[in-house]
């Protein structure tokens, strides 16, 4: 009886998780690796992992973190294999992620996403964490095991560094647009 | 708190400020015009990370789920030959997950098809409703009618077996459909591609994948051809 109470629990805490996380999940999956279908087999293996070791998860506050590791784990093991040699991610992905955007965006939205995608991982997982996950510096700060002033130094040169594309960019346009 | 130090901090992270920072922007005007501003970037950043998530994800999720726990309960439930007949399958799945891993995901392959025979999508052919089904009779397969634009109708090899590939004139543009018998798929697939926007449907015999331009609704015709294609039993 207890075993099936606990087993009933552990179920519900698995939905539960699947219910909250999954679409932030999926979120900071598909801007590691800026590809759709490799996001989605991420997500999926994450919580399977997350599933075969639910009961070292006590602290239901710290599940979304818990989650986002296991997650950052798995990518660096997709990485890792031969997979990712193959597909040479920086070619695909930048030329996938506009026709993969539905809606209809801005010309900003489209530099800011194509910046985004041109950060290194370094200034790209704070800035993600920070804006999908909503964290603070401290709590990226433990999620990516490196101190809090380095968390808040990333952040600072993520946004400086998409500025400075926003902007380089602009002028661009703007140059073109006055030639024409 | 001065104003390098507030700017510093707005300038990190926009959306978390503390009573500091907060009192410092009441008396401050040109602090306040640079939180905006970091904020209205910020909202620009959240708006462009916010990317789809495609339909069923949970539902994959909480299925994968329930197979595992499903492995599990057999294991640990059983007796010495219920272990060894778990293992048995257990190697076997392993086994299949090897052979799926090591085989192109259909979402691929399908890309790659129509890449591959991309001439198709500019031709013309005259078919009509019997030829269509005498050449589709090699694959145990029939059509109802014929679709008015069909402009290309053939037979291909996609990975396991043979099906068949077909194009039809959408709305804004060519669009193609091929019929995969014995591809099973549990959930509809999304393909990504800069030029290609498409998806793989399940189908009782096996999968669908209906394949055109960005803007074409592809449900239409996912619809059309499934009250369409019968396989012969």
């Amino acid at each position: 009886m207890a075993g099936l109470v606990s087993m009933g629990s552990k179920q519900e805490k698995f939905e539960a998780l699947v219910q909250a996380y999954s679409e932030d999940l999926y979120r900071l999956a598909f801007w590691f690796c800026k590809n759709h279908s490799v996001a989605d087999d991420l997500v999926q293996e994450s919580y399977m992992r997350a599933w075969k070791s639910i009961d070292k998860l006590k602290d239901d506050k710290a599940a979304k973190a818990w989650l986002i590791t296991i997650l950052r784990r798995e990518h660096a093991r997709y990485c890792s294999n031969k997979h990712t040699k193959q597909l040479s991610i920086n070619d695909i992905d930048l030329d996938q992620l506009p026709a993969m955007q539905v809606r209809e965006d801005s010309t900003k939205n489209e530099l800011l996403r194509q910046a985004l995608a041109r950060l290194s991982d370094d200034y790209r997982v704070p800035l993600l964490l920070q804006v999908i996950g909503g964290y603070s510096s401290e709590e990226i700060a433990a999620i990516m095991n490196i101190s809090a002033a380095a968390v808040m130094t990333r952040l600072f040169r993520a946004r400086k560094k998409m500025k400075s594309i926003l902007e380089l960019n602009s002028n661009v346009i703007n140059l073109l647009e006055n030639q024409l | 708190m001065n104003c390098l130090d507030v700017c510093r901090l707005l300038a990190t992270d926009p959306e978390h400020l503390n009573q500091k920072i907060e009192q410092h922007l009441q008396s401050c005007t040109q602090c306040t015009a640079y939180a905006l501003q970091q904020k209205e970037f910020n909202q620009g950043l959240q708006q462009v990370m916010k990317i789809d998530v495609p339909s069923g994800l949970k539902a994959r999720i909480l299925l994968r789920q329930s197979i595992e726990k499903q492995n599990k309960k057999r294991f640990s439930n059983r007796g010495f030959f219920a272990i060894a007949a778990s293992l048995l399958v257990t190697m076997g799945i392993g086994l299949t997950v090897v052979l799926f891993q090591a085989a192109p995901l259909l979402e691929s392959v399908v890309l790659a098809h129509i890449k591959n025979e991309v001439k198709h999508l500019s031709e013309v052919k005259e078919i009509n409703h019997r030829s269509l089904n005498n050449m589709l009779s090699g694959i145990q397969l029939s059509v109802v009618n014929k679709p008015v634009k069909m402009t290309y109708a053939g037979t291909c090899n996609i990975r396991k077996q043979s099906g068949a590939h077909f194009i039809v004139q959408g709305e804004h543009g060519r669009v193609t459909i091929l019929i995969m018998p014995g591809e099973f798929v549990s959930n509809i697939k999304r393909l990504s591609d800069p030029r290609f926007n498409g998806y793989i449907y399940p189908t009782s015999y096996g999968s669908m994948a209906v394949v055109g331009e960005s803007k074409e609704n592809l449900d239409r015709v996912y619809k059309e051809f499934k009250m369409l294609v019968k396989i012969k039993s």
